[in-house]
């Protein structure tokens, strides 16, 4: 993992420091809340429906145990026991108190940890694939870029002040699991016809109010031009950029403007200058970062593993949850093991202290201390030996983060919505709650295969439901909560945004509908295909026929 | 009217002496647009003086006397996430 050098201990320990002052300074009456809430910003810091609520960044989804632990630690001390992991691989918390905040930053820092970049229009956090690494489908361990880019990102002076924040996300296996086309920059390895390993960019994508796919701005980027590049885009967006409405601030606007071959003309011209400058990245730079990211200490393991066998055929539940939650491992004999935070009934992504702190023992037996948070709000230990699953499997499932679930229909993204969110236009989280209960029968679960539902309080699109492959939006109807439902959209390498099926529809009935949907693909599908391939072969209008038909 | 309280963010209600309450019970209420700016204006001292952020007037229904926001927002800013929210510690775990 990177450990933090002096300079970024430093840089982080002071910002606490100022951070202390500024809000002693704002309880006396000597900054007003117009002055202040850029200072909070910077720093993570919300005000919300019923609290300060604090963003902590988690860089790249990678977490040791012991910052997991702290985390624990701090939902217990400074919030009500728990956090909420979010769709941009950070964890938010609901219950701040802006007294308690400084002492908070303090012991976060203690861990190498902050809430710098996760606010304001700024590079943000940069999130990857949860599974680099250690995925057997990757090419190559992406989040030594991820650093990299952090490291050039952070505190940028000419990057602090864009028209609007700036989100960048960046895969290095050909399966996307980070939804890069749904970023201002989405970055994907892979290696060109010569055998090179380098960069395709694309730039534009989006969702919020105006969901983009982000378009291929360069097919192939040698990897010494990363942060020229990257740089060479930032530029032309921090110029031709509107800032003159916040709706069309964001980077897709002006890509979608003035189109993608004008965009890599300008980006191409801005590139030039820059290209053989200072920002060239030498091997020996990306090999110093990436030994941050050597391989743990793995040990040969038996190929026969007589006691996984045993539990395997006596135990249904292991097998489900040994067929969903796991996936190819890099290194023979070893697993990647997803703990699900989306058991029946409990709001999607939420962890309380304790939860933390198992999965933080856990890792440290079972996971060389190496825990990912992943953008569809779950957790990861990321280096299991197969000969430790059943042990792994009871203890998670003790906490209630076994549910054979992953990638399924229970597996579902939510935002805080209205229950927490005071941009909110209904709640989202009462929802999701529903739909589980709903689909609580596993074998049915395990029929209707993979499917990913996404909800969003309000079109700010937190919940990500334009990529839903079934996405729902909360909407306000004469001060009633209704939802608009999507089908068809992905967030995949194949990624799309979803096409809105009708009118909005009550949230008494909102239940009913997906379950209506539900339906309508099980009479249609063909053979294995999963749900967006049939969304995808037929169009929406057989969903809507049927759905609107009984309403 | 409405607030979050400055140090902790705790979500307060102005009360007819001007106290700010955690709870609705015995707010001040405005019938009128002259009664409201009269709140306003009381509020907006607590907001210069830091005591108050963020202070909004919101409409309310009266039940049997009980005073209860119209907009669902409203309601879950008063009474809470509608999901259970409060995960209290137990004491063993704060011994540790
Ligand atoms: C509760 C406080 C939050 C506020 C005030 C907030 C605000 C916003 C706003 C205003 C946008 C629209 C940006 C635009 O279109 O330019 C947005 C987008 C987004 N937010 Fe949030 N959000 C919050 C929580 C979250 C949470 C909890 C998550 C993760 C679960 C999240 C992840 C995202 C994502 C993925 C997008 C869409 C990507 C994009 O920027 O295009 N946000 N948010
Ligand atoms: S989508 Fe809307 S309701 Fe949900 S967290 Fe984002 S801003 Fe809040």
């Amino acid at each position: 993992m990177y450990a933090y050098d002096e300079y970024d201990q430093a840089i982080v320990d002071q910002r606490v420091s100022q951070f202390r002052d500024q809000v002693r300074r704002r309880i006396a009456g000597e900054l007003s809340e117009d002055e202040f809430r850029p200072l909070r910003l910077q720093n993570g810091l919300y005000l919300q429906l019923h609290a300060y609520m604090l963003r902590i960044a988690v860089p790249y989804g990678t977490l040791s145990s012991a910052q997991l632990r702290q985390l624990g630690y701090i939902a217990r001390r400074y919030d009500r026991n728990y956090g909420h992991f979010t769709t941009r691989q950070n964890i938010q918390f609901n219950w701040i108190k802006l007294e308690e905040t400084p002492d908070l930053l303090a012991d976060l820092a203690r861990v190498q940890m902050h809430g710098i970049q996760t606010s304001g229009n700024c590079i943000r956090n940069i999130t990857a694939d949860q599974y680099a690494g250690a995925a057997a489908d990757e090419i190559e361990d992406g989040r030594v870029y991820c650093e990299i880019m952090r490291q050039w990102s952070t505190f940028h002076p000419e990057f602090s002040f864009l028209p609007r924040k700036f989100k960048i996300a960046l895969t290095g296996s050909p399966n996307d699991r980070a939804a890069v086309r749904v970023h201002d920059i989405g970055i994907r390895m892979h290696r060109n016809a010569a055998g090179e390993i380098g960069f395709e960019v694309m730039v534009g994508g989006g969702q919020g109010r105006t969901p983009m796919i982000a378009k291929t701005i360069r097919e192939f980027l040698p990897k010494e031009h990363l942060l020229s590049y990257l740089e060479a885009i930032l530029r032309v967006y921090n110029q031709f950029g509107r800032r003159d409405n916040l709706f069309k601030a964001r980077i897709k606007i002006l890509v979608h403007e003035i189109g993608v071959e004008k965009m890599r003309a300008a980006v191409e011209d801005e590139w030039q200058q820059i290209k053989d400058g200072p920002l060239v990245l030498p091997q020996a730079t990306i090999d110093a970062i990436a030994a941050h990211f050597a391989p743990p200490d793995y040990r040969p393991q038996a190929a026969e593993q007589p006691e996984v066998e045993r539990l395997r055929r006596s135990d249904g539940e292991f097998a489900l949850w040994e067929r969903t939650n796991l996936f190819p491992h890099k290194v023979p004999g070893y697993v990647i093991v997803n703990a699900s935070l989306k058991p029946e009934g409990l709001a999607p992504g939420d962890a309380t202290a304790e939860q933390m702190e198992i999965v933080a023992d856990l890792a440290d037996r079972y996971s060389f201390s190496e825990v990912r948070v992943t953008h569809a709000q779950n957790l990861v230990l990321p280096h299991v030996a197969v000969k430790d699953l059943p042990e792994v499997w009871r203890r998670l499932r003790e906490i209630g983060f076994a549910t054979p679930n992953l990638g399924l229909i229970t597996d579902i993204i939510a935002c805080p919505g209205l229950d927490y969110c005071s941009l909110a236009n209904a709640r989202s989280i009462p929802v999701a709650q529903r739909l589980t209960h709903r689909f609580s029968d596993l074998a049915r679960v395990h029929d209707i295969g993979e499917l990913q539902i996404k909800i969003s309080g309000c079109i700010n699109a937190c919940g990500h439901h334009h990529v839903g492959h079934i996405g729902i939006l909360g909407v306000e109807k004469n001060g009633e909560e209704f939802y608009q439902i999507t089908l068809g959209g992905s967030a995949d390498q194949d990624a799309s945004i979803g096409t809105i099926l009708g009118p909005a529809v009550s949230s008494k009935a909102v239940i009913d509908a997906v379950d209506n949907l539900i339906g309508t693909y099980l009479d249609i599908r063909q053979g294995r295909e999963t749900f967006l391939h049939t969304v995808r072969r037929v169009g929406v209008a057989p969903f809507k026929e049927r759905l609107y038909a009984t309403a | 009217m409405t607030a979050n309280r400055l140090r902790d963010g705790a979500v307060v209600f102005l009360k007819d002496d001007h106290s700010w309450s955690e709870n609705l019970v015995g707010v001040a209420v405005a019938n009128d647009a002259e009664q409201a700016a009269a709140l306003q204006a009381a509020a907006d001292r607590d907001v210069a003086a830091a005591r108050v952020v963020g202070a909004y007037l919101f409409e309310i229904a009266l039940e049997n006397g009980d005073v209860l926001p119209l907009r669902y927002r409203e309601r879950i800013r008063a009474f809470g996430p509608s999901i259970p929210w409060d995960r209290p510690v137990s004491a063993d775990q704060l011994s540790r």
